[in-house]
């Protein structure tokens, strides 16, 4: 199989302290290991694109244990709940797969007619030596469809590590292979935001009435064919950085397109990611437009806010989450009135880290890496 | 039939494995496999019961893939006995080790070795991602850890010995145990998963508070009874350690349970309580109550193997509900017997949805019963969006009575819409009608 490497990739390393580097997505640790493997990684994060076909090569537990389990809400159809594997057993691993992997890939494109088909390799499928590239390219021959293969067995890492793998099949097979209707000055990409619960849907029409359009989301409510044509984008807004940081650098160096990292989580979040996307997309009318629009909705949710901010005074907060919620959501309940006493820095990437460090400087915040129901425990005991 | 699934029904056997070993006291299950597979078993498991779900995993790494994992299996196993204190822990296979055919027992052996200060008991499970189904991983389970007991005699003994199958809920449990208590018995359950994930804990714990305990050596039970035919193999096991065995269908439905009582009646010497002939006298009461409304109704069920027995006996063959289809996740001999029964996944129901009016499966069945509005009852494993889910009783007169009356309610209710659906053809907006 290819070599497992991710064009530009230092989101891996973190800094805890200056004498302990440590090299997050590269082991897990044996009887302390918490989270998903490579696969599910991959699979959360390409999953959204609902009108294409997400294969598992897998035995039945990859899917079996966990389909129609995202939270994501699609317009675009209902194919991101459904879950697909080819159900791998003792004949398969003994004899082959190959065959059956091209035969379920046909008969499933007959039955759900998608745009295009993901495949997914898996720890057992790897195992036998199987070539997904290969058996990929030979069922695009006969479906006539773009198969795009993910190399995500589950022993090569964590959640995470899957995650660059889907943003790197992305850049490999597909971003670059379609080109847009038309392009205008303030095509933007999201990336990284996979619209749980329908949260993408609340920035969209900001972006409307600004004139800002969305070229391209990856890959919440997203088509297949907007994501072939997210090259074209002249600013990258990288949502949850962890995941899909690697991708908008790839995209970078490749097309030169800036990129930035931003967050939605709160109201002056949201309005520092508005002015960074007129600050890259550098129109000045825009700018001015984007100025007024923030000054007018910070008044209008501050008036709002105003009644529930009593409620939140003095409240103390601690928040266990993961990635780029670590430091965003500190924002958003400061915003409300609450005390952040500290964040779980647990899946967070260098910049999420330094971002919440800078905020927190100066103060007795506890910042926690890896923490289960007993610590928590302790935490509201002392408080 | 097509060899691949969509949207599978079936559960790997890893995960039925995984769930027997939760119903033992203070133990935590570890998978020898890559970190998601008890990723997503944790996380299923959560949704389904809505308590702590202690799991953990030896974690394989690429390297330590290639290079075989003894170093990865001390040392997850040592990080997780250090940290949680279990007294007993099940140590499953995944796919990995499987298809590289590692030696487990072997390497539990050299870990003893490698740490004689250790007192944990470690059950290596041998079950694979790719073979079976949760109800047969269940019972390899049972299997592997009643093996290494010991059963020594004692005159003065009372305790039944109860195997559990897979798709038994923790209300099915408890509702056992009241009907072998009132025979003057004490029963004790294999796994149970009632005291372990059966919620009424108020503190976090670490490993399982609850459930069966573990020894290896324990009194000899007078009798064992096995619950739905995966446990067969189990009593094997125990009939060659010279217990008594017995072996029950899934206690739904009345001919069943009446099968039940009457054995453990002969068996103790006791007439049933008052209390429990009430409730069967309820539940004829209910069917003759009920019966108008399952005229010309049909259920497409979608269950493992011995839930699907249970149904099909009270559904079928005592309520004369026609079943349009029944899928399952292993062709098991006493299945093939029935006609409609089909191994497959839910994408199999579909084309039989149109001619269904009621659906019976897990969760995951909203997708047909969205699809084609049809009412859902959620049954099986996983039910992720229904509280309270684990405790609801499916076994015994009183299960039977709770299951009839969901269900006759559903279908009555379908005849009331149906009526005024009537009207609506001759133009009358129902909706106002309905109203007034």
């Amino acid at each position: 199989m290819s070599e497992r490497t991710i064009l530009v990739d230092n989101t891996c390393q973190i800094k805890g302290t200056k004498s302990d580097k440590i090299n997050k997505c590269a082991r897990p640790e044996p009887g302390g290991a918490l989270g998903g493997c490579a696969f599910d990684g991959a699979q959360i994060t390409l999953l959204q694109i609902s009108d294409a076909l997400h294969i598992a090569h897998s035995p039945s537990t990859c899917i079996g244990c966990s389909y129609n389990n995202r939270g994501t809400r699609s317009t675009i159809g209902a194919l991101y709940r459904y879950g697909i594997t080819t159900d791998m057993n003792e004949i398969d691993i003994i004899m082959g797969s190959e065959e059956k992997l091209i035969k379920t890939i046909k008969e499933c494109t007959d039955i759900f007619k998608p745009k295009a088909i993901f495949v997914y390799s898996t720890c057992v499928a790897d195992m036998t030596g199987f070539d997904l590239i290969d058996a990929a390219k030979k069922a695009q021959n006969i479906v006539k469809i773009p198969v795009i293969p993910v190399d995500s067995p589950g022993f090569i890492g964590n959640k995470n590590y899957g995650n660059k793998k889907a943003g790197e099949a992305l850049f490999k097979y597909v971003i670059g292979t379609k080109e847009p209707k038309d392009t205008t000055d303030t095509d933007i990409c999201i990336i990284a935001d996979y619209n749980i619960a329908g949260e993408l849907w609340r920035i969209l029409p900001y972006c409307e009435e600004l004139g800002i359009r969305v070229l391209s989301k990856i890959t919440g409510d997203a088509t297949y064919e907007e994501v072939a044509y997210a090259h074209r984008s002249r600013c990258n807004m990288v949502v949850c950085s962890r995941a899909l940081v690697s991708l908008a650098k790839s995209l970078k160096l490749k097309y030169g397109t800036e990129y930035f990292e931003g967050s939605f989580y709160g109201v002056k979040e949201t309005s520092n990611a508005l002015k960074k996307i007129g600050e890259i997309l550098n129109i000045s009318s825009l700018k001015e437009k984007i100025e007024r629009f923030v000054e007018k909705k910070e008044e209008e949710v501050k008036q709002k806010l105003k009644f529930f901010r009593e409620f939140f005074k003095n409240k103390r907060v601690f928040i266990y989450s993961g990635g780029v919620k670590s430091w965003s959501m500190v924002m958003q309940l400061e915003e409300l009135g609450f005390e952040v006493i500290g964040s779980g820095i647990r899946k967070s990437s260098t910049e999420d880290i330094e971002k919440l460090k800078r905020h927190f400087e100066g103060k007795q915040k506890i910042l926690m890496e890896k923490g289960d129901g007993q610590l928590l425990l302790d935490i509201l005991e002392k408080k | 039939m097509k060899s691949y699934q969509i949207n599978p029904l079936k559960k790997s056997a890893v995960l039925g494995a995984t769930l027997a070993s939760l119903g033992l006291k203070n133990t935590i299950p570890v998978h020898h496999g890559s970190q998601g597979c008890t990723a997503f078993i944790k996380n299923i498991m959560t949704q389904h019961f809505r308590e702590i779900i202690p799991m953990q995993t030896t974690a394989i790494y690429n390297i330590a893939l290639v290079l075989g994992d003894y170093n990865e299996l001390v040392k997850g196993l040592s990080n997780v006995i250090e940290k949680n204190r279990p007294e007993v822990i099940g140590l499953i296979t995944t796919g990995i080790p499987q298809v590289r055919g590692d030696d487990l027992k072997y390497m539990v052996k050299q870990f003893y070795r490698k740490h004689p200060s250790i007192k944990t008991e470690i059950i290596p499970i041998g079950v694979s991602d790719f073979e079976g189904d949760a109800e047969t991983g269940f019972s390899d389970a049972i299997c592997a850890f009643i093996d290494g007991i010991d059963f020594y005699k004692s005159s003065d003994n009372k305790d039944l010995l109860i195997l559990t199958n897979f798709s038994m809920t923790c209300g099915d449990i408890d509702e056992i145990r009241y009907i072998v208590e009132s025979f003057g018995l004490n029963p004790i359950f294999f796994p149970d998963i009632s005291e372990s994930l059966g919620g009424s804990f108020n503190h976090y714990y670490k490993i399982t508070p609850g459930g069966f305990e573990y020894k290896t050596r324990l009194k000899k039970p007078v009798l064992a009874i096995g619950i739905g035919k995966s446990t067969e193999k189990g009593l094997n096991i125990l009939k060659d350690k010279g217990i008594k065995v017995k072996l029950f269908p899934f206690l739904i439905g009345l001919k069943q349970t009446d099968d039940f009582i009457d054995f453990l009646s002969e068996f103790s010497n006791k007439t049933p309580s008052k209390s429990i002939i009430k409730v069967r006298g309820q539940l004829i009461d209910t069917m003759l109550d009920s019966h108008f409304y399952f005229n010309n109704k049909k259920i497409a069920l979608a269950v493992e193997p011995d839930l699907a027995k249970g149904f099909y006996g009270f559904l079928y063959e005592e309520l004369g509900i026609e079943i349009s289809i029944l899928v399952t996740t292993y062709m098991r001999d006493d299945l093939k017997e029935i006609d409609v029964v089909k191994y497959g996944d839910l994408f199999e129901l579909e084309q039989y949805m149109r001619n269904t009016d009621l659906l019976m499966t897990n969760s995951n069945g909203t997708l047909l019963s969205d699809k084609y509005c049809v009412p859902l009852v959620r049954t099986g494993f996983p039910v992720k969006d229904e509280i309270g889910y684990p405790l609801k009783v499916f076994s015994g007169y009183k299960g039977s009575l709770r299951l009839l009356t969901e269900i006759a309610n559903i279908f009555l209710h379908q005849e009331e819409e149906k009526s005024y659906q009537y009207k609506n053809v001759k133009g009358v907006k129902y909706h106002e009608n309905r109203v007034l």
